[in-house]
């Protein structure tokens, strides 16, 4: 009876150390980390859907007008991180009072937009932009550009945490 | 005291079915749980040669775009070798009658191009082609800069398709500035 009962207790602790394992793998475990051979490890409808997120968010930053600069720069922070709102914030102070003067305003347009690195917590779209600037009545001017835009998962949705133009 | 030994014995049996039936059930969601993640586990692995399709034509157009735009005007034919052999029959035909030009003028310019690959993006991909985007930073030097190297920084549009299990160009264009 003593080995019959010992056999038994061994026995429920294997299972109930198998099934923590089958626990852990169908909902604990990390899933994989992006590498240059597996760059997305999403599915293609959730990696579209961040990118169209940092799409939208990177036109509606990178556009402002003179006319309601400080309205613009707010909405801008609230598709933002803390930290990087706050970086956005001293910088967008550092030029507000010539952006004014000057009467620019900035148009950003997404001409293609595209992943480069995907996970569920962290995705990276190459964006090329043009920008196109009016300054006053000197006409206007556009310029292309390419940035890396990298937005985080959080509760209010996908928030961009940086923007990287080179 | 001899009057408990009965007792006890009827307790251990009560316990011993109380843990049998405890194992089974244990058993059966052991058995149920091994059931989903062999099914998960196989979703995965599908999941995971999809999702390596994003790395091989990222690669793919990085290496091509890369090939293009590092050239020199002492040796242009090996850029035109590289660009072709990474290219599809028909893209490769097109790329070979527009090269022409391109070894003239480059010679004639002594020009010496560098570039490297910043990023690169996938627009759109499926199993047997894809849109992938590339932005890059290099310099040209030649006659027409003073000998001195100046930027030229590239928007690239690649498309691919894949071949014997290879990803090969089928087209590629700078992208402008669209917005007017």
């Amino acid at each position: 009876m003593r080995n019959r009962l010992i056999a038994l207790i061994a026995a429920a602790v294997c299972l109930v150390g198998i099934l923590g394992g089958e626990a852990w793998y169908l909902w604990l475990s990390d899933g994989p980390k992006p590498t240059a051979e597996r760059p997305v490890t999403v599915s293609d409808l959730a990696q579209a859907t961040a990118v169209d997120a940092a799409r939208a968010s990177a036109e509606e930053i990178l556009s402002t007008t003179w006319e309601d600069y400080d309205a613009q720069v707010e909405k801008a922070q609230s598709l933002m991180t803390e930290t990087f709102a706050i970086e956005y914030g001293e910088t967008s102070g550092d030029i507000r009072d010539e952006f004014i003067a000057s009467k620019t305003s900035v148009d950003m347009k997404v001409v293609w937009a595209g992943v480069y690195r995907a996970s569920a917590e962290q995705v990276q779209a190459l964006l090329f932009l043009d920008q196109v600037t009016t300054r006053g009545d000197s006409g206007v001017r556009t310029t292309p550009y390419r940035v890396l835009v990298t937005v985080v998962s959080s509760e209010r949705g996908w928030l961009v945490s940086s923007i990287e133009a080179r | 005291m001899a009057g408990d030994q009965p007792r006890d014995g009827m307790v251990k049996g009560g316990l011993s079915r109380l843990l049998a039936r405890l194992v089974v059930g244990l058993g059966v969601l052991a058995v149920v749980g091994g059931v989903f993640v062999f099914r998960e586990h196989q979703t995965g692995s599908q999941a995971t040669r999809d999702q390596e399709r994003y790395g091989a034509v990222q690669a793919a157009a990085s290496d091509q775009v890369s090939a293009l735009l590092n050239i020199d005007y002492r040796n242009p034919q090996a850029t035109i070798e590289t660009v072709k052999a990474g290219s599809t029959a028909e893209f490769a035909e097109q790329f070979d009658a527009a090269t022409g030009g391109l070894v003239e003028v480059t010679a004639q310019a002594k020009s010496v191009m560098t570039a490297d690959v910043l990023w690169t993006g996938v627009v759109d991909v499926h199993p047997d082609s894809a849109t992938v985007i590339v932005a890059t930073t290099g310099t040209v030097t030649n006659t027409l800069t003073g000998e001195k190297p100046a930027a030229r920084n590239f928007r690239i549009k690649v498309d691919l398709v894949q071949e014997d299990g290879r990803w090969l160009m089928s087209g590629l264009d700078f992208v402008p500035v669209v917005t007017q």
